[in-house]
């Protein structure tokens, strides 16, 4: 067997499952649609989230775990909670703190640290 | 390997000093919060731990060892049940329905029913793992490659076929699951495919990212989308199970016992899979199927008991071949090992007072998790009352420590990215996860055993169907197969998986 014989098969079924598929919703095209798509607003908001998310990894090289934590918690809670600044950046700060504590200092785990150290 | 009362009184008396039990104690702690981690699981966790065992001597080391494996078995399926992360591959049928019950503000319940399937799990499989450990030893010998081939194509089609009526889109995610997990070596020949050149993904797509990115990043999309403002809205917390909740799953955790530790014994046979096969047979024997999916407490019930059972089953060919039958069991052999502790047949004729000391205090250890959890329980579920928007950003936070340090690469969590999207599409388009997670976790046995097979044979696929054992495995597999194939043609309604119906 080659390295590229599973692959390939696999590659065919998939193939031929989504073209049952993609035939049977031709049959049932006139039945009522399930799939519940989101409005403009729910898909920007998820779109807002996974663009922190990259930002966030972005940023841990550079500024290390904790400092992106505290950007990327404060960030997310204040944009999809509407919480008052101080109070999202209270928990961004709590969750960067503890970070910082249980997985670099309690529990020495090679995580970026930045520009703060050990 | 032989069974005498005199070792095993010994054993006890040895784990009952109260300079050991307190070490067990210790360990059922530290396992407990360190498994409660989200995104770390088990194996990591013990991995974590392992190094504060060397403040005591040799055996209490080990008892603590032990104590920390089962705590942090137990603490990983806190994660699963309250913010629907999978710390291990195991925990995933618990999150089907645990986060279910959770979202009904049932999490105290789910946690609590956890707590006693593991622990009579995990006490009936000590009793089998006490007296019958050099009987069953031998029943791991008999497999072969083409066993273990057999064993894991019959897991993946009852688990396709869980997906109920959406057979075709179970299968399209076992196909995508099992090639995602091919990306980087072929593990026979170490031949680069489906690396397009790149330096990362020649390391391979791990499941654990997968699993995260799957699960709770998928989740936390779906949420952020509909602007959830709680995942449980009323206030009310059910703390504890009832004696209903108990009487309904008492049939699930005896027989996730059985399943859990019979195949527990198979080297290589991770808790993995027999989680999902426990979960499944229930659903199956259940009178109401339909119930599995939106909250049904045998379906937390089944895998936690199945996933204790087999780790204390994984102890038999643990000792008796030096042989761990998982990602966690491998760590803890590593610490055995750090003991100058070499399992294999000669441990119980060289070291018996060390194994017994290990058997007994594994009973100590089940019974001490239970008293720890039972009253931690209300705390945990309480975290179904935070509002999601700062719960949401907490769990995608655990999920990238989780994903990052699994191998403390950044292109882990990228990967958990780009899964957490194929999540959120997957459960807008009705597809059922469990196949594909399943296919990622055992597609490099599945196909080394396969290549493995076919050298044996010379390529001829027949010796799956000659050898007994194998054949046994195949059949099941294919009458599964042809019953999914006959309702779904049966059926002619759009395909949309079972446990996504709203």
């Amino acid at each position: 067997m080659q390295p590229r014989t599973l692959p390939l098969i696999l590659g065919w079924i998939i193939l031929a499952a989504g073209g049952i598929l993609a035939a049977r919703a031709w049959h049932l095209r006139e039945e009522e649609r399930i799939i519940k798509w989101p409005d403009r607003s729910g898909t920007f908001r998820v779109l807002v989230t996974l663009a922190s998310l990259a930002v966030y990894l972005l940023l841990m090289d550079p500024l290390g775990l904790p400092l992106s934590t505290v950007l990327f918690v404060a960030f997310l809670v204040w944009y999809l909670g509407r919480y008052r600044m101080v109070w999202a950046a209270t928990l961004g700060l709590a969750s960067g703190g503890t970070v910082y504590y249980v997985f670099i200092r309690l529990l020495q785990l090679s995580f970026p640290v930045g520009p703060l150290g050990r | 390997m032989f069974f005498s009362w005199d070792y095993l009184l010994q054993g006890f008396s040895l784990a009952l000093s109260p300079t050991n039990l307190l070490w067990a104690l210790v360990g059922c702690l530290m396992g407990t919060l360190i498994g409660v981690l989200p995104g770390i699981g088990p194996s990591s966790g013990i991995a974590i731990l392992l190094p504060l065992t060397t403040v005591v001597g040799p055996i209490p080391a080990i008892i603590m060892m032990a104590a920390i494996y089962y705590g942090a078995m137990y603490g990983g399926s806190t994660t699963a049940i309250v913010v629907n992360i999978p710390g291990e591959a195991s925990s995933v049928p618990t999150c089907i329905d645990g986060y279910e019950l959770a979202k009904q503000g049932r999490a105290g319940p789910a946690l609590g029913i956890a707590a006693i399937s593991s622990f009579v799990a995990g006490t009936l499989s000590l009793v089998g793992l006490t007296f019958f450990a050099p009987v069953l030893a031998n029943v791991a010998l008999a497999f072969g490659p083409p066993e273990y081939f057999a064993l894991m194509f019959m897991s993946l089609s009852l688990v396709i076929s869980l997906s109920g009526r959406a057979l075709l889109k179970g299968l399209i995610g076992t196909a995508l699951g099992l090639l995602a997990a091919m990306v980087g070596q072929d593990p026979l020949t170490g031949g680069a495919r489906l690396t397009f050149g790149s330096e990362e993904l020649m390391a391979g797509v791990n499941f654990i990212s997968v699993i995260i990115g799957l699960f709770a990043i998928g989740e936390v999309l779906v949420n952020v989308e509909e602007a959830v403002a709680y995942i449980y809205e009323k206030k009310k917390l059910d703390w504890m199970p009832t004696w209903a909740d108990i009487e309904q799953s008492w049939g699930a955790m005896l027989r996730s016992t059985g399943v859990g530790f019979f195949m527990g014994l198979l080297p290589g046979c991770a808790p993995s899979v027999t989680t999902f096969v426990a979960y499944d047979l229930e659903k199956r024997i259940s009178k109401h199927p339909e119930r599995f999916g939106k909250g049904a407490i045998e379906g937390v019930a089944a895998p936690e008991g199945a996933n204790n059972a087999t780790c204390s089953g994984g102890f038999v060919p643990l000792f008796a071949f030096g042989l761990p039958t998982g990602p966690a069991l491998a760590v803890l052999l590593g610490g055995l090992m750090m003991y100058g502790l070499q399992p294999g047949p000669m441990l119980f004729t060289q070291n018996p007072q060390f194994v017994w000391a290990v058997i007994a205090s594994m009973y100590i250890g089940n019974v001490i998790l239970l008293v720890l959890n039972l009253p931690l329980v209300g705390m945990w579920a309480r975290i179904a009352l935070l509002p999601f928007p700062m719960l949401g950003p907490l769990i995608i936070l655990f999920s990238v420590i989780g994903a990052y340090s699994i191998r403390f690469l950044a292109f882990d969590v990228w990967v958990a990215l780009i899964f957490g999207v194929v999540g959120y599409l997957m459960r807008k388009l009705g597809f059922p996860m469990a196949p594909m997670v399943l296919a990622s976790v055992l597609a490099q046995m599945l196909e080394t055993s396969l290549q493995q097979s076919l050298l044996i044979s010379q390529g001829s696929p027949l010796i799956f169907f000659t050898r007994p054992i194998a054949a046994g495995f195949m059949t099941l597999a294919l009458l599964s197969i042809i019953r999914g194939v006959w309702l779904e043609l049966r059926s002619r309604a759009p395909e949309v998986a079972e446990e996504d119906e709203a």
